[in-house]
C-alpha cells in the first residue's frame, strides 16, 4: 500500500526511521512546524528552524526515498510566548511561498489562551492570502471544548471548511466534526490516545470519507510507522483495498493539493537516492563508502 | 515586480514562488555578455531570469538596495531561490556580496549552487581581476570544481589567472589521485602547462601517451600552450612523436598544426 504520513515530526527521528518508513511503504511524509519540546527564546531559532524543515531534512527524507512536504506556522503554545510570537508572524510570510510548504500548520489551541486565539486568528487570515489549506492542532486536555471552540472560530473568521484539516481527533469530535465539510486527522499513538485497534473501529462505523490518519511521530513515545500498523489492521478486519488507499494516499493528497503546489505523477516517482550527494557540505554517510551503505 | 519596486522587503515573499511560477525550461544555449560579465545563456532557466529581472527592478528603485540583501536572500533561501540569487550575482561588477557568496559556495558541496556562482562563466576569472578576491582563494574554489570533476572550460578565462601555485595545487591532487588509483582530473593538464613547475612538462609530455582519448586531448592543448611559451627541440620532437603514434582524427589535425 502505497502512503502519505500526513503528519510527522522528522526532525526529530532518526535515520533508521526514515528506513522503516520507507520499507512499510511510506512515500510522502509531511512535517507541520511544531514544537520541539522546549521554548524558544528568538525568532532566529525559529527562522532556522523553518530552514532546516525545507533544507537539511527534505534532503535526508529523499536520501531514504521518500518526498517530504512542510506546513510552516507558529504553534500553539509558543503563541503564549511574546519574546517569539508576533516575530514568528513577521516571517511567516516568506516561508509560506517556499516549494514544497502545502499548508499553514500546526496553528489551533492547546492550553486554549486568548493569546492562542488571537494567533489562530492571525494564521488563518495568513492561509486565505497565500491560498493555503490549514492543519489545525487541538488540545490534548478538554478535547471536546478545544474542538468546538476551534470550529467557532473558523466559522467566525469565515474561512472555508474544506481546507481545514482538524487534527488529533477521537471518537467524540468525529460525530462533531463528521459533517462540517472539514476532513477529520486522527493520531494514532502507541500507548495513549487513539490506537489501531480503535481506529479500525472509528473505520468501521463511519467510512474513509473525509479523514486521514497519521502517527504524528516527534520527541516523545510515539510510532513513525503507526499509519502501516493500521493498514495491517485495517486490512485484517476486512477492508477494501480501494478505502484504504483513499484513507492513507488519496485523501490527504486531495486535501492538501488545494495549495496547488502538490504534483502527484512527481510523488508517484521516487525521489533520487544518491547517497554520495551532499547537502551543504554534509552528505549522511559519515566517512562511509556510497556503495555499501 | 510592481510589489518589489514599491518595498524590496517583498523580495523574500516573492522569489520562493519564482521557480513555480515561471519555471524551470532552460535557455536556448549561446555565449552572451551581459555587461561586464560573459555568460553561458543555456546554463540559465526561465526562473533564473525573472529572478534576475525582479531584484534588478528592485535594486534600480532603490539605491539603498545594498549587499547585505543579496546575502540575506541566499541564506535564507531554499535550493531554487539560492540558485536564482547566485545567478544574478554572476551578472554583477565584482563587489563585496559576490565576495561573501564566493565563501559561501567555497563551503557547500551542493553542485548547483557552486555551479550557479563560478560555472559557465567568467565570473571567477573577473574576481581574480578585480583584486578583491585573493588569488588563493580563486585556486581554491577552482581546485574544488576539479575535485568534483567540473571542467576547465566552464570557468571563463581562469587559465590566464594561472601561477605556480595553482599549478602545485592542481598537481598536488592529480598525484594524490594517482597514488589512490583513481582517475586524475581530466584538465590537469590542460591548465598546468599555463604556468609549469618542475615536473609539469614530464607530466604533460606523459599524457599525451595516455591511452584515453580525452586524456591525449587535454595533453596535445598543454603542449600547445608549452610551445607557443617554452618551445624548444624536446617539445618539438614530442609534437612530432605524438602525431605518428595518434589514431583520433581530430587530434591528428590538432597535432598537425603543432609541427
Ligand atoms: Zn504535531
Amino acid at each position: 500500500m502505497r502512503i502519505f504520513e500526513p503528519h510527522a515530526h522528522m526532525f526529530s527521528r532518526v535515520t533508521d526511521d526514515y528506513e522503516r518508513m520507507a520499507l512499510s511503504g511510506i512515500r510522502v511524509v509531511l512535517e507541520p512546524a511544531f514544537w520541539l519540546g522546549q521554548n524558544r527564546t528568538s525568532v532566529g531559532t525559529f527562522i532556522d528552524y523553518f530552514d532546516t524543515l525545507l533544507g537539511w531534512e527534505r534532503f535526508r527524507s529523499e536520501q531514504n526515498g521518500i518526498w517530504h512536504l512542510s506546513t510552516m506556522g507558529l504553534n500553539p503554545r509558543e503563541a503564549n510566548d511574546d519574546r517569539v510570537n508576533d516575530a514568528v508572524l513577521e516571517v511567516l510570510p516568506r516561508y509560506l511561498e517556499k516549494d514544497g510548504v502545502v499548508g499553514v500548520g500546526e496553528i489551533g489551541l492547546d492550553d486554549q489562551t486568548a493569546k492562542e486565539e488571537k494567533f489562530f486568528l492571525a494564521q488563518l487570515e495568513l492561509a486565505r492570502v497565500h491560498d493555503l489549506p490549514v492543519l489545525v492542532h487541538t488540545p490534548h486536555r478538554d478535547k471536546k471544548r478545544g474542538f468546538e471552540r476551534c470550529i467557532d472560530l473558523i466559522r467566525d473568521a469565515g474561512f472555508p471548511m474544506e481546507r481545514v484539516l482538524l487534527d488529533h481527533g477521537n471518537e467524540e469530535t468525529i460525530r462533531v466534526t463528521r459533517d462540517l465539510g472539514c476532513v477529520s486527522g486522527f493520531s494514532i499513538y502507541p500507548n495513549t490516545k487513539m490506537d489501531p485497534p480503535r481506529m479500525v473501529r472509528l473505520i468501521q462505523e463511519y467510512g474513509v470519507e473525509g479523514i486521514v490518519i497519521n502517527g504524528a511521530c516527534d520527541w516523545g513515545v510515539s510510532d513513525p510507522l503507526s499509519v502501516p500498523k493500521t493498514v495491517l489492521r485495517l486490512e485484517g478486519a476486512g477492508i477494501g483495498d480501494d478505502d484504504i488507499e483513499r484513507l492513507v494516499w488519496r485523501n490527504p493528497i486531495d486535501f492538501f493539493a488545494q495549495s496547488g503546489r502538490i504534483d502527484e505523477a512527481a510523488l508517484l516517482q521516487r525521489p533520487r537516492q544518491d547517497r554520495s550527494e551532499t547537502f551543504d557540505g554534509n552528505s549522511m554517510l559519515r566517512g562511509q563508502d556510497p556503495a555499501t551503505a | 515586480m510592481r510589489r518589489v519596486r514599491d518595498d524590496p522587503k517583498a523580495l523574500a515573499i516573492v522569489l520562493p514562488s519564482l521557480a513555480r511560477r515561471a519555471g524551470r525550461a532552460e535557455l536556448a544555449r549561446g555565449r552572451i555578455r551581459i555587461g561586464e560579465a560573459e555568460i553561458e545563456r543555456g546554463a540559465w532557466r526561465t526562473c533564473d531570469v525573472a529572478g534576475h529581472r525582479l531584484i534588478e527592478a528592485c535594486a534600480i528603485a532603490h539605491a539603498d538596495l545594498d549587499d547585505s540583501v543579496l546575502h540575506e536572500l541566499f541564506l535564507h533561501g531554499d535550493f531554487e531561490e539560492r540558485v536564482i540569487v547566485l545567478r544574478h550575482v554572476s551578472l554583477l561588477p565584482i563587489q563585496s556580496v559576490t565576495i561573501a557568496l564566493l565563501g559561501e559556495v567555497q563551503r557547500t558541496n551542493t553542485a548547483a549552487w557552486f555551479e550557479a556562482l563560478v560555472c559557465d562563466n567568467d565570473l571567477l576569472a573577473r574576481a581574480v581581476a578585480s583584486g578583491r578576491l585573493p588569488r588563493d582563494d580563486a585556486y581554491k574554489i577552482l581546485l574544488k570544481g576539479a575535485f568534483v570533476d567540473l571542467r576547465l572550460h566552464r570557468f571563463y578565462g581562469i587559465e590566464h589567472h594561472a601561477s605556480a601555485e595553482l599549478t602545485r595545487f592542481v598537481t598536488g591532487l592529480a598525484t594524490e589521485r594517482e597514488a589512490a588509483g583513481r582517475a586524475v582530473w581530466v584538465d590537469t593538464n590542460r591548465l598546468v602547462a599555463h604556468a609549469p613547475i618542475e615536473g609539469s612538462v614530464d607530466r604533460v609530455l606523459r599524457g599525451l601517451e595516455d591511452s584515453r582519448a580525452e586524456y591525449r586531448h587535454a595533453s596535445v592543448d598543454g603542449l600547445a600552450v608549452l610551445l607557443a611559451t617554452h618551445g624548444d627541440a624536446r617539445l618539438n620532437a614530442a609534437a612530432r612523436g605524438a602525431f605518428e603514434r595518434e589514431s583520433d582524427p581530430g587530434l591528428r589535425v590538432r597535432l598537425s598544426e603543432l609541427i
